[in-house]
């Protein structure tokens, strides 16, 4: 399943001279910003200014970890005069991050959006700015007038943790399968065989998304003797 | 006894005093009405503290009442090369947080930021004026108005947001005989009459045009309007403007 980051805003600039040709976008939203999840962002969620080139690759240039009670109050994010040449032919844009801990993979990385020098960052992006700041210098805002929503993730190449079972029981004519390492943005489901060499999705079974957090139940039909599950990501 | 108590109060009554005579005065205070059309605005500093004192500073957010200014309105004080930035919540300036591209860490405004007296704010509507727009500054009245540089280097340019405090029209040409120029030393005038700088080359002014192109050599200055704003950038020019 491909999904994609837009920016969470369109800019009306303005026209008048800042002084020392400095780009200066003031940024707020009014809440309630949400994760891609659905849940409410957390307190010291970062908010990232975003570079999109015409071509090449988007760049995150400034964050701030400052949202606070569901929204990001205002911030002023400076492009220095003497930076203005490297942004070029493109387009600004503030992204909300999910930069949330989730449990890491076998090679210790965290999917979430932080670098390797502990900075946030923007997660697996690929999409353009749809609505972007184009302006070099001067002030601009990119209030937002309500709430945003990060943007789905681009899951290509990135590494989604294997979840793992916490436990199983028989619940009436159900097996509930108990999942964590589990991530929100992606869907979970059982699969089921009569034995380990071939796994298909019953008929009957749930879909559940990830938890940032908690633990999360699958469910499928028992089937009368032996059966064998195991947990699948949904794309 | 009680009756030389009264006696000590009659000698006490006030008579009407002429004006001069043994009159004690406050320093001026000034009010200053700005009406602007435009989402972007120059802020002259041309009041001082009300608490007195021989700073020429005054706090940016005292500088100008919050009294009309709408919620999301910002104001920023150009210091030290970079800018410190306030913004109107309800009817209370509270200070923004910045991260910049040349200082990645996060500094929140000082609410206690002063702007010193011949240097200039900006402030912005969060859009420009649909009908009457009032700002209201105030202060105590500077007297000698002057607007200092700070000096910058050929490889280290220092902007200076500056204005014309007084309450008319100045060719700012006349103004500049208490700075000491220096070549490459611009002048920035701000506002919608204006276009392009005017560089020192080391000996007369030239008008270059916003793309860099060269206007005019040896030009004279403009005029600088009454409460109006300009950029000094200076790379080596040191001084004071005496208004």
């Amino acid at each position: 399943m491909k999904k994609t980051i837009a920016a969470l805003f369109a800019v009306a600039a303005t026209a008048a001279f800042a002084g020392a040709n400095d780009l200066l976008i003031m940024f707020s939203t009014p809440g309630v910003d949400k994760y891609a999840d659905g849940t409410t962002v957390l307190d010291g969620e970062s908010y990232a200014l975003v570079w999109t080139p015409t071509e090449g690759a988007q760049e995150t240039v400034l964050s701030v970890p400052l949202a606070k009670d569901g929204k990001c109050p205002p911030v002023l994010f400076v492009v220095d005069e003497n930076d203005a040449p490297k942004y070029k032919d493109g387009t600004w844009g503030v992204f909300l991050l999910d930069s949330r801990d989730f449990a890491k993979d076998a090679t210790g990385k965290t999917l979430a959006a932080l670098d390797e020098s502990g900075k946030p960052s923007v997660v697996n992006v690929k999409a353009s700015v749809a609505d972007g700041l184009a302006k070099s210098s001067g002030f601009a805002s990119a209030v937002a007038s309500k709430g945003v929503s990060a943007g789905e993730y681009d899951l290509e190449g990135a590494n989604v943790p294997k979840p793992v079972v916490a436990g199983i029981k028989i619940v009436g004519a159900n097996v509930i399968v108990t999942v964590k390492n589990t991530v929100p943005f992606v869907g979970y489901t059982l699969q089921a065989g009569d034995d380990v060499s071939n796994f298909a999705v019953p008929d009957g079974a749930s879909t559940e998304a990830g938890s940032a957090s908690n633990e999360i139940n699958l469910v499928a039909p028992k089937k009368d003797g032996a059966q064998f599950f195991k947990v699948s990501t949904i794309k | 006894m009680k009756r030389l108590l009264i006696a000590a109060f009659a000698s006490l009554a006030f008579t009407a005093l002429a004006d001069g005579e043994n009159t004690s005065y406050s320093p001026n205070i000034g009010v200053t009405e700005i009406s602007p059309t435009l989402q972007n605005t120059i802020i002259p500093v041309k009041f001082t503290s009300l608490a007195g004192g021989t700073e020429r500073t005054i706090k940016a957010v005292d500088l100008v009442h919050p009294v009309g200014i709408p919620s999301g309105t910002q104001l920023y004080v150009f210091v030290d090369n970079k800018y410190e930035a306030f913004v109107m919540g309800t009817n209370e300036w509270a200070p923004l947080t910045t991260t910049s591209t040349s200082d990645p860490s996060l500094h929140t405004a000082d609410i206690g930021q002063v702007a010193v007296a011949g240097t200039a704010l900006w402030l912005v509507f969060p859009q420009a004026p649909a009908g009457t727009q009032k700002v209201y500054i105030y202060g105590e009245v500077v007297a000698n108005p002057t607007s200092a540089i700070t000096a910058g280097a050929k490889a280290t340019p220092v902007s200076n947001l500056l204005c014309n405090p007084t309450d008319s029209a100045v060719a700012i040409g006349e103004k500049l005989s208490g700075i000491t120029l220096a070549k490459g030393d611009k002048i920035i005038p701000i506002g919608a009459t204006f276009a392009g700088e005017y560089v020192y080359s080391g000996s007369v002014w030239w008008h270059v045009n916003p793309n860099g192109t060269i206007d005019k050599e040896n030009v004279t200055l403009p005029s600088i309007p009454a409460n109006g704003g300009f950029w000094f950038v200076s790379k080596g020019g040191t001084g004071a403007i005496n208004w």
